[in-house]
């Protein structure tokens, strides 16, 4: 079935699912469209952080009210999603390490937020009992966590599907128009009509964004990420590094995920990623600098997801400038994960009730479009 | 489970602490399959208890803690003198997807 | 000492028959080579620690008979001619497009740049996931072999040995010899598969010869008053945390017999890790089951400039393996520059030769020991498949009604594959459960996608890296 519809989403990934799962329980008759199967390239292949540290300022209230929701996850798609109140902490290596976490504390308390803390060696200590001597302290947030992102994904896709949404898989996008007040939305295989579109195409989100109509430039990504043999418990909290990169925790059955941002290749247009290794010797000596007691712990797996990557590394969330049937929900810039189950809820009301409670004008989509190109590295 | 048919350089080595022997030219698999008892570790999920299936390299059922270093493919090292062996006890579960 | 300068010639992977092969031939004709193996010796599995065998254990020697002794040459021409052979070096990635090797060696890593990489990884044997197959006690065939041509040790206990294929027989006569105690062998085989078998006689040339070695086999078995029996199904191993006895069907009935060890065998399967690895164009080979890389008549997959030679690309044997080694070294040698195509051309008429020679009787072999099927067909739903992350035939079952539909949903799904051995053990029976649930074909169903490392490595390893390889005084 192609007609009929009264929104289509595409992408199934975790902001397509959740956005198809908000729309469809008010009632709407919502197709998803894939590519693949949803979810493949970044929202099952991230480091599963659930994280209201060290977010932009614009992302601070809606991050604050996703980890409401993360704690309440169940209630919402039906599965706690491995979801782990663990906390979440930067680690500062030295006085110049401290300097950046106080500097952030002070940006943060002055903006009216209190959930990040500092705390000092003894405490660090405590949480972190492993960790190496010569870290000084850290920025906490003890209401964080991370979750697995296959099974959160998993759950959007399931709960949308429930609430009466379809799934079209391997039904890549190839030309948007427009005729009469319905988007024709075209893949191989069929044309898909509804009078709404919302584009959640993740690192492929700018090709989508043009056939609509709007310009916003996205750097795809391949973030890398290790996987290690099972180990004795030892870490709780997700540890961060204030001055270098790294995202490391410890999960229930014993592997350590280790990432950071580390880079490797990718080919956006086959969806090829390989692994870079001299970057991950780098994430390795992290790990070892700070946790001297894990040299011979052996990674078995790596592999690369696809992120997408916007100048200023806040997402495209909002009305379409063009269009004010078309909207956008993408380019989350391997930070998207924690804010998945607000963000499908925000654009839905920005769809059925002309506006969402919470200040969506820092993502808008045409922020870039009279400003300069170039981003930086 | 296996037995020594000839002759050869004794090495003594330790297995979970307590002291065994073997020949020089043994694998440490090919040598704890001649020890009692003959598994080489407990499953991390069930503990259930293995023992080695290929002695090739490619089942990793022979991985033990050698002299410190964890998960090391026990039929792809010569037992040296001295060395410290020990079985991977660790059973967590599998609590996530 | 790390010597970080220019490209080496040729990196051969694996010293088993084909791997030597090609490292001598490439040699020879002066390129300069660096052949990496992860055991401790020279001869891959089929002529394992063939030198100290020779030289230290001459009964042993003669018991493992003339289709292991002809190994013994390669080795000596492996070190008469110098080769850089680096023992105990696990590579655990090649870059197709850089053309680099990144092994683990005595605690580092190194990263060797090649002009052309020849892949002699051999094969191991098939998975049969029975019930209770991962109790201590249950080994594979090669693995008792293993045990005597390496550790010069035999099992101390009663014995059944189970499955088909010329390896069972073999390896049973081998333990008969050293004076084990074999309580039973149970031969999968039908004796219907000699009728299918017979109109490939006339083409096997060697045909005569496997049969009348087969023949011999079973002869020498059955005068030693062993319970040999054949068209045996439905085996399964019972014990609490070992061995203890095996069931099993014949001719309509159930039997048990008391057991220490049980070693079974269906046959070897190419090890397809480093094929897959560089995402070489792979085929199915419906005859057997297995997967296998593409290549073209001198070894060369679909990623040029690497080459796969021996039974990493198709089970041909040991003797083919030797050829198809020389074969991938000439073209190595010609496209790098050091012989002429009408010279590669000439060398390569010997082995061209003795490699269509030992061909001709696999169609017959194919026939007569055909795959396991009745493993997944009639599996049981709490029979382990995926051994490492202990997932059973069952849950990866769910995993497909679920609506995972190749082997890389199931294994998000339901973490199969994601243990150290990375599909090795499970990866053909996990294909082939989604095809039994979604009634496809394997070839349909695809396989894992497998990524680096091949083989685990330690943090401090990988925080070591660099580019070049280890002195050859190092090892």
């Amino acid at each position: 079935m192609t007609h009929g519809f009264d929104a289509i989403v595409i992408g199934a990934g975790i902001h397509g699912a959740c956005t198809a799962m908000n729309l469809a329980e008010r009632g709407l008759k919502v197709v998803m469209l894939d590519k693949g199967v949803g979810g493949r390239n970044s929202s099952t292949s991230n480091a599963g952080g659930v994280r209201q540290l060290w977010r932009h300022p614009a992302e601070i209230p809606l991050a604050l009210e996703a980890s409401k929701m993360w704690h309440n996850i169940e209630k919402i798609v039906g599965d706690d999603c491995g979801f782990r109140v663990s906390g979440q902490i930067k680690i500062a290596e030295s006085d110049k390490g401290m300097k950046i976490l106080e500097d952030r504390l002070k940006l943060v308390k002055g903006l009216g937020y209190t959930h990040e803390e500092l705390i000092g060696k003894a405490e660090l200590k405590r949480l972190v009992p492993t960790v190496s001597d010569h870290c000084v302290g850290a920025l906490i947030v003890r209401s964080d966590g991370f979750a697995s992102p296959f099974r959160a994904t998993h759950a959007f896709q399931q709960q949308a599907i429930k609430n009466g949404a379809k799934l079209a898989v391997c039904a890549g996008v190839t030309g948007i128009t427009k005729q009469s007040d319905l988007w024709k939305v075209k893949t191989a295989e069929a044309v898909y009509e509804a009078p709404i579109i919302v584009n959640c195409a993740g690192a492929w989100g700018d090709q989508i964004a043009k056939m609509i109509g709007d310009d916003a430039p996205v750097d795809p990504i391949a973030p890398m990420m290790m996987v290690t043999a099972p180990l004795k418990p030892f870490l709780k909290p997700v540890i961060l590094s204030a001055t270098r990169k790294l995202s490391f925790k410890q999960a229930p059955n014993g592997i350590l995920l280790i990432g950071g941002g580390y880079r490797g290749r990718v080919n956006r247009d086959t969806g090829e990623t390989i692994v870079n290794f001299e970057a991950l010797k780098e994430c390795a000596q992290t790990v070892i600098d700070l946790f001297p007691h894990l040299k011979t712990v052996q990674i078995v797996r790596t592999w690369c997801g696809i992120e997408g990557h916007t100048p200023d590394g806040i997402p495209y969330i909002g009305r379409s400038l063009v269009d004010p049937t078309a909207f956008h929900a993408f380019a989350f810039s391997s930070h998207g994960f924690q804010l998945a189950p607000l963000v499908g809820k925000l654009i839905t009301e920005s769809i059925l009730d002309g506006r969402s409670h919470l200040p969506l004008e820092p993502f808008s989509i045409g922020r870039f479009q009279k400003a300069d190109r170039s981003h930086k590295e | 489970m296996f037995k020594r048919n000839t002759e050869g350089v004794k090495i003594t080595f330790t297995i979970d602490g307590t002291p065994s022997s073997c020949q020089e030219g043994e694998t440490v698999a090919a040598a704890i399959l001649a020890t009692n008892p003959d598994y080489t570790r407990k499953t991390t999920v069930k503990g259930d208890v293995r023992a080695p299936f290929c002695m090739m390299g490619a089942c990793f059922e022979c991985i033990m803690e050698i002299d410190g270093v964890p998960n090391r493919q026990a039929c792809l090292i010569l037992v040296k003198e001295g060395m410290k062996i020990r079985r991977n006890k660790l059973v967590i579960g599998s609590d996530w997807a | 000492m790390l010597n970080s300068e220019k490209k080496i010639d040729v990196i051969v992977i694996g010293a088993g028959p084909a791997g030597m092969a090609a490292s001598i031939e490439a040699s020879r004709h002066g390129a300069s080579v660096l052949l990496l193996d992860e055991q401790p010796t020279l001869g891959g599995q089929i002529y394992r620690n063939i030198e100290k065998t020779s030289a230290n254990n001459p009964a042993e020697f003669k018991l493992l008979g003339p289709d292991y002794q002809i190994g013994l040459e390669l080795a000596h021409s492996v070190k008469n001619q110098n080769i850089n052979h680096v023992k105990g070096a696990e590579v655990w990635n090649i870059e197709h497009d850089t053309m680099a090797v990144f092994y683990a060696l005595g605690g580092k890593t190194y990263k060797a740049f090649a002009k052309r990489i020849i892949l002699a990884t051999g094969a191991m044997e098939r998975s049969v996931p029975i019930p209770g197959w991962t109790m201590p006690g249950v080994m594979g065939v090669g693995a008792a072999q293993i045990m005597l041509k390496s550790n010069a040790m035999t099992p101390s206990g009663r014995v059944v040995l189970a499955g088909s294929g010329p390896l069972l027989l073999l390896v049973a006569n081998q333990l008969l010899e050293s004076g084990c105690n074999i309580v039973a062998i149970l031969e999968t085989t039908k004796s219907s598969n000699y009728l299918r078998a017979a109109p490939y006689l006339p083409k096997a040339l060697m045909a005569f010869t496997y049969l009348i070695k087969g023949h011999k086999l079973r002869t020498s078995l059955k005068r030693h008053g062993i319970n040999f029996l054949n068209g045996v199904s439905d085996i399964s191993v019972s014990g609490d945390n070992h061995v203890q006895s095996i069931s099993y069907r014949h001719r309509g009935r159930v039997y048990q017999v008391d057991a220490d060890l049980l070693l079974y065998h269906e046959g070897v399967v190419p090890n397809v890790q480093l094929t897959r690895l560089i995402k070489a164009d792979h085929e199915w080979y419906a005859r057997q089951d297995y997967w296998r890389p593409i290549r073209n008549e001198w070894g060369e997959t679909s990623c040029g400039g690497i080459f796969i030679a021996g039974d990493g690309g198709g089970i041909d044997g040991a003797v083919a393996a030797e050829a198809l080694g020389r074969l991938a070294a000439y073209e190595a040698l010609s496209q790098i520059g050091y012989i002429r195509n009408a010279k590669r051309n000439n060398l390569a008429r010997p082995a061209r030769k003795l490699l269509n020679k030992q061909r001709r009787v696999r169609p017959l072999l194919d026939i007569l020991f055909p795959p396991p099927r009745y493993a997944i067909d009639k599996v049981n739903s709490d029979t382990i498949i995926c051994r490492c992350m202990e997932i059973t035939a069952g849950e990866i079952t769910n995993a497909v009604r679920g609506g995972c539909k190749t082997p890389d949903q199931v294994k998000s799904y339901c973490r199969s594959a994601m243990g150290p051995c990375q599909g090795r053990m499970c990866g053909l029976s996990v294909a082939a459960l989604i095809a039994k649930e979604t009634k496809q074909s394997p070839l349909q169903v695809g396989y894992h996608n497998i990524r680096a490392p091949i083989k685990p490595i330690m943090l401090s390893e990988l925080a070591t890296l660099e580019e070049g390889t280890c002195s050859l005084e190092k090892t």
